[in-house]
């Protein structure tokens, strides 16, 4: 993780055999069938700072994983509330208080006119805080990733199966992790370096 | 019950062409047969309250005539007005799950497929409102021939075609034969289609043979054209031109149908409820079908507002005269009423129904749902009641306000409807069980 995109280097304690600090440990797994049962397994173990990584989207992954639902509807409908309210106050302000003018006899501050602007603007900032939210969440953007040096991840986009679990989870712990990976079938396992 | 009966022998007579999904649990037969005793008395006792509104709006109607300060020539044009409210409503939910069997059709959709039957039962069953329509035209008709008395359609007033400038430039089309033209198309395009939908589904119940799903989808794609136009001109005619033929709005057919869309889905909701807790589809409907449901209610929620704000709005800017009237009548003497209106038929079910947890909760849903169809005969009676010239307040009988005839005219009507729809449901299995997209719909889950 990084601030504005800007990598700085975690030490969690844990250390490779030449002393390199850990990102944490990745493990191949054969197929999708493996590899969402034993995500169904880490998950049951109390993994939180983990993630599966498959070429395709495997249906129910989000359940094996234990993912809970996102928070960004939350921070859209603020984004929605802020946006209607600021169109409001800002028509309001324009029309009725700092500059009136008289157009067709309506009302300064009928509410009619407002609509559009109001519906426009709600969406305008629901849009941005989709966006933002969804890249804050996702810790994004950034330069580059510690699993970016390993070139079996980047069979992740063709044929591998891939289950990356950090060493800033609670319950990393170093080379037992190591062990319940290969226990759970995989069929390579490799520390990642940060 | 031979029509079920004939659907066993399928399964010998497709030998190994039959489907493999007829096999699934949930297709069993006691999971798709209602019974006529599980609802027999609830349909029977809505249909005798249905009959027993619409007698009571009647006869409370020549009451009203009779009463002080309410002249009878008033009291016919409620009494018709009420009944013709409760009409459009039930219409709505018809024309809407025909629309929407269709737009599933031309789209290739699958998840709705356990509950197209139900639809096909509701959609045909329109030849209920277009009946009391057609009643609705013949006593316009006879209070035409006695000179004008109790008229509702401002347009066919006979003081009206002598005087009004406008009705002169309106004329051609409101020729009386054109009209009835127009009448005729619409009755037989509604039950043309809703014939058509109905037949194919029953065909490929009794021969299984999947390629019928096609020509529906062939059939939806002018049917839907053809539909929209028909209920178009049908809300100008019937619905503009009877409350204020001076009216102007393109938007009006939009407004109707997005009506009638609006009310299929909560009825849909509640009925697919009803027959889940009379142990009836089990795993055919699941929270994933409701949830898509719960969707498209908030979408037509959404898109009615988007029109009917839209159609206001610019009246509202243009200031023309005879558009405004239309409005400035329910603004200033129905305040109240259009008031709920837009705070009961959006701005509250909105909000609510972003939450996804209520979109798939029975009970949350379930609500709504009522709150919804609520809304839609208040939509419905916010259109006609203002125009039939007596107020609430005005229409009294013996110091008791008239509005009992409303709810009991409305009300029948509904009762009416629902009774029937039910009692038709036993008459044919729920499920269409040859429909080839049946394992999709059994699988059907939302990922978001």
């Amino acid at each position: 993780m990084g601030i504005l995109g800007f990598p700085s280097k975690v030490d969690h304690g844990f250390r490779t055999p030449d002393g390199g600090v850990i990102h944490g440990v990745m493990a191949e797994f054969g197929s999708a069938a493996e590899i969402y049962h034993a995500a169904e397994k880490l998950r049951d173990a109390g993994f939180q700072k983990w993630d599966v990584f498959s070429p395709f989207p495997i249906h129910g992954i989000d359940e094996a994983m234990g993912i809970k639902r996102t928070i960004l509807p939350w921070i859209v409908a603020c984004g929605a509330i802020t946006g209607v309210s600021a169109a409001l106050l800002m028509q309001w302000w324009m029309s009725a208080v700092d500059y009136p003018i008289v157009v067709q006899g309506k009302p300064y501050d009928a509410w009619e006119p407002f609509v559009p602007i109001t519906f426009e603007l709600g969406v305008l900032f629901s849009a941005f805080s989709a966006l933002i939210g969804m890249l804050a969440l996702n810790g994004l953007p950034r330069w580059n990733h510690p699993l970016f040096k390993s070139d079996r991840f980047l069979r992740v986009s063709d044929d591998a199966f891939v289950v990356v679990i950090e060493a800033g989870d609670p319950k990393f712990q170093g080379a037992e992790t190591v062990d319940m990976l290969q226990g759970l079938g995989a069929s390579d396992v490799e520390l990642v370096e940060e | 019950m031979s029509h079920i009966a004939a659907n066993q022998n399928v399964d010998a007579a497709l030998g190994a062409d039959a489907p493999a999904h007829l096999d699934h649990p949930a297709l069993r037969e006691e999971n798709i047969t209602l019974e006529p005793a599980k609802v027999g008395l609830a349909s029977k006792a809505l249909m005798a309250l249905g009959l027993l509104g619409i007698v009571v709006a009647i006869a409370g109607g020549f009451v009203l005539a009779g009463a002080e300060g309410t002249s009878s020539n008033a009291a016919l044009t409620h009494v018709k007005g009420i009944l013709l409210i409760g009409v459009l409503s039930v219409m709505g939910f018809s024309l809407g799950s025909m629309f929407f069997i269709m737009i599933n059709a031309v789209g290739g959709a699958g998840w709705h497929v356990t509950m197209k039957r139900i639809l096909e039962q509701a959609a045909l069953l329109i030849w209920l409102p277009v009946a009391g329509l057609l009643m609705f035209v013949a006593a316009e008709l006879y209070s035409v021939s006695n000179d004008g008395f109790g008229i509702v359609s401002s347009w066919l007033n006979p003081e009206i075609l002598k005087e009004e400038y406008f009705i002169t430039k309106k004329y051609p089309y409101f020729e009386p034969a054109f009209v009835a033209v127009r009448l005729g198309l619409y009755v037989v395009i509604w039950l043309g289609l809703s014939q058509l939908i109905w037949r194919l589904s029953r065909k490929q119940e009794r021969t299984g043979d999947r390629w019928l799903t096609n020509k529906l989808s062939f059939h939806s794609a002018w049917g839907l054209m053809v539909l929209a136009l028909a209920t178009a001109f049908f809300a100008f005619d019937w619905l503009k031109a009877l409350t204020d033929y001076k009216f102007f709005s393109t938007m009006w057919g939009v407004y109707f149908f997005a009506g009638s869309l609006f009310v299929t889905f909560p009825g849909m909701a509640l009925l697919l409820i009803y027959l889940r807790s009379k142990g009836k589809m089990e795993g055919l409907i699941t929270v994933e079908h409701h949830h898509d449901l719960s969707k498209y209610m908030f979408g037509f929620i959404v898109f009615w507002a988007y029109i009917a704000y839209s159609q206001y709005f610019l009246i509202w800017y243009s200031q023309i005269p005879e558009e405004t009237t239309w409005y400035m009548h329910r603004k200033e003497n129905w305040t109240e009423l259009s008031t709920l209106l837009v705070v009961g038929h959006f701005l509250v079910p909105f909000p609510l129904m972003l939450l996804r947890a209520l979109r798939r909760s029975a009970l949350g849903y379930g609500l709504i749902a009522g709150w919804l169809l609520f809304m839609h005969v208040i939509d419905m009676y916010w259109i006609i009641r203002p125009s039939l010239g007596i107020t609430l307040d005005e229409a009294r009988v013996g110091g008791m306000q008239g509005a009992w005839v409303d709810i009991a005219g409305i009300g029948g009507v509904i009762a009416l409807y629902t009774g029937l729809l039910l009692w038709r449901l036993t008459k044919a299995p729920l499920v269409n069980r040859m429909e080839p997209r049946m394992p999709e719909a059994l699988k059907h889950k939302n990922y978001v």
